[in-house]
């Protein structure tokens, strides 16, 4: 297990602010969206007061890791800034970009599989984690198009990514299932073929299917099958932090909370029965 | 250039001109099932709803009262101003700008001050810091001697609007889910700022806003004492001295000053 092992968490949504300070719900903690706290006002002041009481993450949307334009120094400021007030466990962001000459599309767009992005990717993340002077989470995300250039898979791709910087892994169990479905591959080949050393927390999240692909929505509860690859991925894994991301048509925290329990229960009876606890 | 830029210039630009150009099938493998356009679309779709969405948040108001007529303002202001923020949030700050230079939207000058307001209210409780209130009690420990030179520090989360349209009372109508009032041109003047991590307007007169503006200019209590006098109370400055000790009494209990170092007198 590694020492800095959570357990199970949920998002933190500005709905649920409220009934987590009143209730102190049995979560062990949160994953706060980072870009939603780096100004100050409202929800900073509420995220400052959750983390009295619970660790939280800090998880972004805007590195832009594989993004052309030049890394923004000022929104990694703000980012550092942000973990000296939180003190997060980590800092999490996404393998993807989301823009170029100076626009952003705020969307984890997907990134061509191809040496040259790789030899790229790795000198930024490199660069980032100087700057935090932290080890980061890089996210998988889900894609609905593929690259003719790319020459690495996408577990490939991000197994030496994780390797060749020297970071860690952030893995989205739908979005592994996701693209599976999307792309055709085997997504227990995916979760076999990474460094069981650098996978340090796992998503959980629902989605929406289409006719002959899913759409990542995180607006539902968790399918079977994203279960079952998840229960595979602790098998594989062992203790992994595990939260449930939650984005739209979010619901009562307690409807939150049993399905977060349920991922403890599945997850702790593979654990007590297959490892050393 | 080299080929990671190429392939992202020519994927954005596809979905900045929503999806009107040819799919990218020189650099985009065709999908095991289904259509690339289907699956491209999806990202094309995502740009524009997850903006939408964010303008949605930021005015609720005016998309409630426009109903899908703000849908279609919110498109023509994501093609016209492209984000270009790193933090979504800050997408919608130009839209009041938008309505009130963009025809044919700047022939409804209410629906940019409405705009106006609702920014500033969200601004307001989510882009500024929280601070610690100035009380009356801070007011009334201040000794005699010391007011000649006191200064007032406004909430950082002020900000000064001024209407020429009865846009306050469509706010409060669309609010209170009341009876639209008919659109009518009345100058109003207001501040607005975050209680309690509430966005509120006050809505104050002339001489009102003219000293809440120079609090913000730093005016010490004896100089905020004679621009009032000079410009208001030419004929009784005894009373413009007491007006302003009420007015600065009632905005200090509406939470709109906060203690700084500079006020070393708390």
């Amino acid at each position: 297990m590694n020492s800095d092992y959570l357990g199970y968490g949920l998002g933190l949504r500005a709905k649920h602010y409220a009934f987590i300070l009143e209730h102190h719900p049995a979560v062990d903690w949160f994953e706060a969206l980072t870009e939603d706290y780096l100004t100050p006002g409202r929800r900073l002041h509420y995220l400052k007061r959750i983390r009295e009481y619970y660790p939280v993450v800090m998880h972004g949307v805007a590195l832009s890791i594989a993004g052309s334009d030049p890394l923004n120094r000022v929104y990694l400021n703000q980012v550092k800034r942000l973990a000296q007030q939180i003190q997060p466990a980590w800092i999490s962001d996404h393998v993807c970009w989301t823009g170029v000459d100076g626009f952003n599309m705020h969307d984890l767009l997907p990134v061509p599989f191809t040496q040259q992005a790789l030899d790229h990717v790795v000198a930024r993340v490199r660069y980032v984690q100087d700057f935090l002077g932290r080890q980061i989470l890089l996210e998988n995300v889900s894609s609905y198009v593929t690259y003719k250039e790319s020459e690495y898979t996408e577990w490939d791709f991000l197994a030496a990514l994780a390797q060749e910087a020297d970071c860690l892994i952030l893995l989205d169990i739908n979005n592994i299932y996701v693209n599976s479905v999307n792309h055709g591959f085997d997504p227990y080949l995916y979760l076999h073929s990474l460094p069981k050393a650098r996978v340090r927390q796992f998503h959980l999240a629902g989605h929406e299917r289409c006719d002959n692909y899913i759409i990542d929505t995180h607006d539902a509860s968790i399918v079977d099958p994203v279960w079952q690859l998840y229960q595979e991925a602790v098998r594989h894994f062992g203790f992994v932090s595990t939260m449930i991301e939650r984005d739209d048509n979010i619901p009562e925290f307690p409807e939150l909370l049993t399905e977060l329990n349920y991922a403890r229960h599945l997850a702790t009876e593979i654990l007590n029965s297959v490892l050393p606890v | 250039m080299n080929t990671l830029q190429r392939i992202q210039q020519k994927f954005q630009s596809y979905l900045l001109n929503n999806a009107k150009k040819k799919p990218l099938t020189r650099y985009l493998s065709l999908p095991h099932q289904g259509e690339l356009d289907q699956r491209l679309m999806v990202y094309a779709n995502a740009y524009r709803y997850r903006l939408l969405e964010v303008l949605e948040k930021d005015y609720p108001l005016l998309s409630q009262w426009l109903g899908e007529e703000f849908i279609e303002i919110a498109f023509a202001y994501i093609e016209m101003y492209p984000s270009q923020h790193v933090i979504i949030i800050e997408f919608g700050q130009r839209f009041p700008e938008f309505l009130a230079q963009t025809q044919p939207y700047a022939a409804y000058p209410y629906l940019a001050e409405l705009a106006q307001l609702l920014r500033a209210l969200n601004r307001a409780v989510l882009q500024t810091p929280t601070a610690v209130c100035m009380t009356r009690a801070d007011l009334t420990a201040v000794p005699i001697s010391d007011w000649a030179d006191l200064r007032f520090a406004l909430h950082p989360s002020v900000q000064f609007l001024s209407f020429t349209w009865n846009t306050l009372a469509i706010h409060q109508a669309l609010t209170q889910k009341k009876a639209m009032p008919k659109v009518c041109s009345d100058a109003q003047k207001c501040i607005v700022w975050c209680k309690q991590l509430q966005g509120y307007y006050l809505v104050v007169t002339e001489r009102e806003y003219f000293v809440m503006q120079a609090c913000q200019h730093a005016l010490c209590f004896s100089e905020l004492c004679n621009r009032v006098t000079e410009r208001y109370f030419v004929s009784d400055p005894d009373a413009a001295t007491l007006w302003i000790a009420q007015f600065l009494s009632r905005v200090v209990d509406e939470q709109l000053f906060v203690t700084t170092t500079e006020v070393t007198t708390w």
